[in-house]
């Protein structure tokens, strides 16, 4: 055993020495606290649902804000081609235009007719 | 329950070095009887449910902060203290009520004993993180791992501040 190891096994013999030696009363006063500490009831634990709580009430919020954000930008709303026929043909100005359908399809039909208004377009152009 | 009397049997066993521990850093029976309290109540509140086998680095982790807890709160306490007695004129020494008043002095018969005093001192004098180091080896017998956890530092931290205590402590207090 090499003089550092005598050493430290002295001390460490000394210290536990002190630790056996410490006042009754004191050794007392400390295990009533270790049986308070060890009984006393333990603050419980928050379900999941309440960490969540606060989580999805910021991400409501989020997009609330959002919400309104892009409402009151005056940004247009993009709408498909179908939703703007739909919208043409409920509006009842054009119920002539619904009325004729039957005509509109018929001309599409008839060969020529749409040929000659597209040549005459090209050569405009 | 049975979680309880295991941490109980823990917290009894383990209460006397942490004693020791707390008291050769705040030099004071009351401040280190709080420290080591308030580290039994948080280690009950957060980590019963730990495997007991981590109880000791994990209560010394605890108790180190609660040992620096005091030293913070005992520094206002002090100052504090000087504020009210320059106002009021010095304090009256009737009025002052010692330590040992409130929980006897129970290291008389220790500290008669001149070794384990000179011990003390030579504890006290050294650097905290050596000091640190030192007593959870020599008085809890940590090994290096948990000794690390418990300071929040590496384990090769651990060595050199342990090392340069022994060899502070053998300069100071010469050959056993």
């Amino acid at each position: 055993m090499s003089a550092d190891e005598d050493f430290e096994k002295v001390l460490r013999a000394d210290l536990k020495r002190s630790v056996e030696r410490l006042d009754p009363t004191l050794r007392a006063r400390l295990d009533a606290m270790a049986s308070a500490a060890a009984r006393r009831p333990r603050p419980r634990a928050r379900p999941a649902w309440q960490w969540a709580l606060p989580a999805g009430g910021g991400v409501v919020a989020a997009a609330l804000a959002l919400v309104f954000w892009t409402g009151r930008g005056g940004t247009p709303v993009p709408t498909t081609p179908g939703a703007d026929d739909l919208a043409l043909l409920l509006n009842v100005d054009n119920l002539e235009l619904l009325e004729q359908m039957e005509f509109y399809r018929w001309l599409d039909q008839q060969p020529g007719v749409f040929e000659d208004v597209n040549a005459a377009g090209a050569q405009r152009s | 329950m049975e979680t309880n009397k295991e941490l109980e049997v823990f917290l009894r066993g383990v209460a006397p070095r942490a004693f020791r521990i707390a008291r050769l850093t705040l030099r004071e029976d009351a401040d280190a009887l709080d420290a080591v309290q308030e580290a039994m109540i948080r280690l009950s509140n957060k980590y019963s449910m730990k495997a007991p086998a981590e109880w000791p680095p994990l209560f010394y982790a605890i108790l180190r902060n609660c040992i620096r807890d005091e030293q913070r709160s005992r520094r206002s306490r002090g100052v504090l203290m000087s504020w009210f007695e320059r106002l009021t004129g010095g304090a009256d020494d009737a009025s002052r009520v010692s330590v040992e008043d409130l929980v006897g002095n129970p290291l008389d018969e220790v500290e008669s004993d001149e070794r384990l005093r000179r011990l003390e001192t030579a504890i006290q004098a050294l650097p905290a993180r050596q000091r640190e180091a030192f007593l959870l080896r020599s008085v809890e017998e940590l090994d290096v791992r948990d000794t690390a956890f418990a300071m929040g530092c590496s384990t090769g931290s651990v060595k050199t501040h342990y090392s340069r205590a022994i060899q502070a402590l053998r300069e100071t207090l010469g050959e056993p």
